[in-house]
């Protein structure tokens, strides 16, 4: 589904590079963390699989398709099939979570009658039902979150990458999201979910993938943070 | 996506960009009244420059020199005379007014008074025949007169009004360099206001659009609404600014009318035939000078 092959990427020549040489490969239905400190290359790396940026090195492929040689009207087809949630959920304030949601389907040309169908769907998975009405503004940061990922998985991604979806929230809100997360990895759709949450890491005990600055360090089935350098 | 179904794609795009005009009012209505003020310029200066031409062309049709011909001449010396004027290449027109027409004419400018001149009737009448000559280019004027003088035992003399005709045709052209420089530079001044309130929509909805293309908005898509805000602004403005031209043109000819200058209302082209070619030529300008600064402005902000 994702892979990269001897992945480089500088920014500025005389720079260390933000990612040096990266080699993975992520199957379909995957639930994957990246974990790393800041500055390790995580959010690079999101940006290249959004073709935000483009390696200075190296290829990177998704469902075998080498994205480099999109062509720039090609770009928006490729993030249709990747859907993003965000740190800080990225909701449109003057929305309600009803038209935040079908804002994603409006976008792409979706027909009313479909939107209608689907996004109580949706928002009944990340269970926000009762609150299609109500704005961001009122929402907690959890259900913000929970938003987002109904954004996201609208238009059924093949890819979800999820960029610290915990960052501002409590451990509590933080273990229903991630729970729902996995539950959306069992509907078959790809999960990766960068962050530097290591508690919650070895709550999960998915796979795990270790950068620091700009290198792959670790890349371990049923990982913990722990025994991730073993 | 199946063909048949109905796309949400160009409701939701217009709900858009009216509700982005609406959310930066303020904006919004900046750049309207300077583009109000800009197409105002502009068609002051049509309207003047329609007025001007028209009055020169009257004038120039109302051009022509007027040979008087000397008491006697006998009707060949006449026909030959008429010959010359004919072969000349510069003549258009060449009419011929007896002595007893020239009384005519005369006695009817007088109206009630034309009793006065009933005594001269007949063989006591002092008007001398005479040709009225037009030239397709009123400059020629001047070497038909010429012309004329050559011909000393015809032309008693040579009616010619020199000054007034050559001052309106160098004044309107004057009038018509002015108009096309302003128009140019308040076109540079509507683009730039139109361009800068465009990239200020956009930068307030910085958000927004980097949340569009994330979730894989087409550049257009995101365009399109913009393109459409500017076009908005363009007509908005281009309607209020023909109301406020037929306001003032009303006003002024009603000005005019009342006052002692209005032996010019003859000249003053009449709102009804100028007003139309005002409001396609201003919303096509408003139009394209909205869509045109909406597109370039979004297009620099949709790198990436």
């Amino acid at each position: 589904m994702i892979e990269f092959v001897n992945v480089t990427k500088s920014y500025e020549k005389n720079q260390a590079d933000a990612l040096n040489n990266i080699n993975l490969f992520i199957d379909k239905g995957e639930f994957v963390f990246i974990v790393g400190r800041s500055g390790a290359g995580k959010s690079t790396f999101i940006k290249l699989l959004q073709r935000e940026l483009e390696p200075t090195n190296g290829t990177i492929k998704i469902k075998n398709h080498d994205i480099s040689k999109l062509k720039k009207r090609e770009i928006p087809y490729l993030r249709r099939r990747i859907g993003v949630v965000y740190q800080d959920f990225r909701l449109l304030e003057n929305k309600t979570v009803y038209e935040n949601v079908a804002y994603a389907m409006e976008i792409i040309g979706r027909p009313q009658s479909k939107i209608r169908n689907k996004v109580p769907l949706a928002l009944e998975m990340v269970g926000l039902s009762d609150k299609a009405d109500r704005y961001p503004s009122e929402l907690s940061g959890g259900e913000q979150q929970r938003v987002a990922i109904a954004r996201a998985i609208i238009n059924n991604p093949s890819i979800l990458i999820c960029d610290e979806p915990t960052g501002n929230l409590d451990p509590e809100t933080s273990r229903e999201i991630m729970a729902l997360l996995d539950d959306i990895n069992r509907h078959g759709t790809t999960v990766v979910v960068v962050t530097h949450d290591v508690d919650m890491v070895n709550e999960m005990k998915k796979r795990l993938i270790v950068l620091d600055e700009g290198k792959l360090i670790a890349d371990n089935m049923k990982g913990t943070y722990d025994n991730a350098f073993a | 996506m199946p063909s048949h179904e109905r796309s949400s794609y160009l409701p939701s795009i217009i709900r858009e960009s009216l509700r982005s005009i609406s959310r930066n009012k303020l904006i919004a209505v900046a750049a309207i009244l300077s583009i109000i003020a800009a197409l105002l310029i502009l068609g002051l200066f049509i309207i003047f420059s329609v007025n001007i031409s028209q009055l020169t062309e009257m004038a120039e049709n109302n051009s022509d020199v007027k040979i008087f011909l000397k008491e006697g001449v006998t009707q060949e010396q006449k026909d030959n005379f008429y010959d010359i004027l004919a072969e000349d290449p510069q003549v258009s027109e060449i009419t011929y007014e007896s002595k007893e027409q020239a009384l005519e004419n005369f006695s009817e400018s007088l109206n009630e008074y034309s009793e006065l001149l009933s005594e001269y009737a007949g063989q006591d009448n002092p008007l001398p025949d005479s040709y009225i000559v037009k030239a397709h280019n009123i400059d020629d004027l001047a070497s038909i007169r010429d012309l004329a003088y050559e011909y000393p035992d015809v032309v008693e003399y040579v009616r010619y009004q020199e000054s007034y005709i050559s001052s309106i045709t160098s004044f309107s052209n004057f009038i018509y360099y002015i108009s096309i420089g302003l128009v140019v530079v308040m076109s540079i001044i509507a683009f730039f206001l139109i361009y800068n309130t465009i990239r200020l929509t956009v930068a307030s909805r910085d958000k927004e659009i980097s949340v569009m293309k994330s979730i894989g908005a087409t550049n257009q898509y995101i365009q399109i609404p913009f393109v459409l805000e500017g076009t908005f602004i363009g007509l908005i403005s281009a309607f209020l600014s023909v109301l406020l031209i037929c306001l003032v043109y009303y006003y002024v000819i009603g000005y005019l009318s009342g006052s002692f200058f209005f032996t010019l209302g003859s000249a003053i082209v009449s709102p009804e035939n100028i007003i139309f070619v005002i409001l396609i030529s201003f919303i096509l300008y408003g139009m394209l000078i909205g869509s045109i600064g909406a597109a370039l402005a979004t297009r620099k902000y949709l790198e990436v």
